[in-house]
């Protein structure tokens, strides 16, 4: 297969995803997100709303959330993103579509007409993974634009942009783990609904599983004083456990936090992703070469 | 039976088996279609028709056996000559009959100077191109039908599959879809291979037939020559059809074809007219008529079938 019939089919991969409604509903959805996002914060920029204390010494410290945000243009980005991930927003659409341009062909049977063709098996699932990476690209820009377009007439151009940069394409590389994991099911189960709650869950119990360890190493921390003994023992192990983290799929799934936080990003992290994304793009084209197709 | 290496035969398939768990669907399959030929592939529902026709354009795999298109065994090589609808026509609904022309076509790497000029004459050849930019959920059946042929054509095969291409069609679509098919035959030269229930349809169309049968391919050959018997049909109308009809299938000398409304054919393979109808006299029955018959494919698929 020549490169030029490669770049063709994934041209067509990408008009077909971006002709599905879901997909412009989703860009749509996305854009949303980044503007409401950004109005809301400017709102509780310009509030009052917050709290106050009283220390030890009985001064009265009052904190409005606004105060706390220390908001900037690069800042707000990053918040925008955190609406776009955590909030599962665009996440949603790329599973979702992820789902729909795998299983929902098997079941309409139109892949059938792609097998027909002169391409070899590994090009059908590889264009359809490019055309889910553009158009998870192109959320992003999207999110991007559209904060910035607001974000930094009123907070201004200050902030952290290295790391707001790298988020984003610490983002679009989780994304791509996603897409990966996403795809993998869908060949495999045929099902959109599986190929939609199956990636869900596994992030869901990856994450819980990445709380469960922090949590361990923060009790493993706290006993330290109460066995000064083991110390050192004790804090070998906190260390472990908190390795462990890095380790998780949670970890480099959601390496677009690290990078939001400025923090610099763990190597076991990155390898987890990469890892991700080589193995279910390589399990996936090894599932379809074997499949029948219907 | 050609040899495998002969490089007129668009199509040899030798010992394709296919099972699914201990079920064989296909045993063993061997055929061969030869460039220019209209190939009728028959067989009951169930026979192993469509899975057959699956492992041969590689959509499912085959637990044995070979497939060479044009004599080549490699699937993404021999699929550039090809062209395919395999049972119902499938498409993007959400897209117009261009569109999904111009995804087709991508896959088919036509270069993109000669993309449209080939969407346009295919369009314009199964009388689709006023509608090409309406949505294809908005098509007829008969419409998404020649919409498929448009697709397969597009990359301007040699060899053209059809699976139960008249399925839901009207019956002027069926005459229209005949004459279709024995137009790219006669006047593009493609070679095709059709698999069909109507019987009668075949028979019009195809050179060569095969018809397969619990995954077994029993017959197969010139229509023509298949259809010459050396052997006498008879259509035989007496008072009690149905004791006929047993009484024939209990004689070794004659083969009961079918019978229906009142009439059993039989074939005489051991005795002559006359004896046999003095033969069905003595028997008790009265015959009012006894009329020579000539072979139909159907004759032919009921005798492989039965």
């Amino acid at each position: 297969m020549s490169p030029a019939h490669f770049i063709g089919i994934c041209g067509a991969e990408t008009r077909k995803l971006f002709s599905r409604l879901t997909a412009r509903l989703g860009l749509v959805v996305v854009a949303f997100t980044a503007v409401f996002t950004v109005l809301f914060l400017s709102w509780l920029d310009g509030s009052q709303i917050g709290f106050s204390s009283v220390d030890g010494q009985g001064m009265v410290n009052e904190s409005t959330l606004g105060g706390m945000l220390d908001l900037t243009g690069a800042s707000t980005l990053i918040h925008t993103l955190w609406s776009r991930n955590v909030m599962f927003m665009g996440r949603l659409f790329i599973i979702a579509l992820a789902a729909l341009s795998v299983a929902s062909e098997f079941s309409a049977r139109t892949l059938r007409e792609d097998v027909l063709r002169p391409v070899p098996r590994w090009s059908i699932p590889a264009a359809k993974f490019v055309a889910l990476t553009i158009w998870a690209a192109l959320s992003l820009v999207v999110t991007f634009l559209f904060s910035a377009a607001l974000a930094l007439p009123i907070q201004g151009i200050g902030g952290p942009w290295g790391s707001t940069i790298l988020a984003y394409i610490a983002t679009l590389a989780g994304d791509m783990g996603f897409i990966g994991i996403t795809m993998l099911v869908a060949f495999a189960t045929r099902s959109v609904v599986g190929s939609i709650i199956v990636p869900f869950i596994f992030w869901l119990l990856s994450s819980i599983a990445g709380l469960v360890v922090l949590a361990a190493n923060s009790i493993l921390i706290n006993v330290i004083e109460f066995f000064p003994e083991q110390a050192a023992q004790l804090q070998i192990w906190a260390d472990r456990v908190a390795t462990l983290n890095l380790w998780l799929p949670s970890s480099g799934l959601e390496l677009w936090w690290t990078a939001a936080l400025g923090n610099s990003w763990a190597w076991q992290s990155v390898l987890v992703l990469v890892f991700i994304i080589g193995s279910t793009t390589t399990l996936t084209v090894v599932v379809f070469q074997n499949q029948d197709v219907p | 039976m050609s040899d495998d290496n002969d490089p007129v035969d668009a199509l040899v398939v030798r010992g394709l088996t296919r099972r699914y768990g201990k079920r064989v669907v296909v045993k063993n399959l061997d055929l061969s279609v030869k460039q220019g030929d209209i190939y009728g592939f028959l067989g009951p529902n169930g026979a192993g028709k469509t899975t057959a026709m699956r492992c041969m354009l590689g959509l499912i795999a085959r637990n044995g056996g070979t497939v060479k298109i044009f004599g080549d065994s490699n699937l993404v090589r021999s699929h550039a000559h090809i062209g395919a609808i395999i049972e119902n026509p499938v498409f993007h609904g959400w897209l117009s009959g261009k569109e999904n022309l111009r995804l087709s076509a991508s896959y088919a790497n036509i270069p993109r100077s000669e993309r449209k000029k080939a969407i346009e004459e295919v369009l314009e050849r199964v009388n689709l191109a006023e509608r090409a930019r309406d949505k294809v959920r908005s098509y007829s059946l008969g419409m998404k039908q020649r919409l498929a042929i448009a697709r397969a054509l597009l990359a301007k095969p040699k060899l053209l599959f059809l699976d139960e291409p008249t399925n839901g069609l009207d019956p002027r679509g069926v005459v229209e879809l005949r004459e279709f098919i024995g137009t790219l035959a006669t006047e593009d030269g493609i070679t095709v291979f059709i698999s069909s229930h109507q019987l009668s349809e075949v028979e019009a169309l195809c050179n060569r037939v095969g018809i397969i049968h619990h995954g077994e391919l029993r017959a197969e050959g010139n229509v023509a020559e298949m259809l010459m018997s050396d052997k006498p049909l008879l259509d035989v109308t007496a008072s009690d059809p149905g004791a006929l009809a047993a009484h024939c299938t209990e004689r070794p000398d004659v083969t009961v074809l079918k019978a229906a409304r009142g009439v059993v054919r039989v074939r005489l393979d051991d005795i002559d007219a006359a004896m046999f109808n003095a033969a069905l006299v003595q028997g008790g029955f009265e015959v009012s008529a006894l009329v020579p018959a000539t072979r139909s494919l159907e004759d032919l698929f009921l005798e492989v079938t039965a």
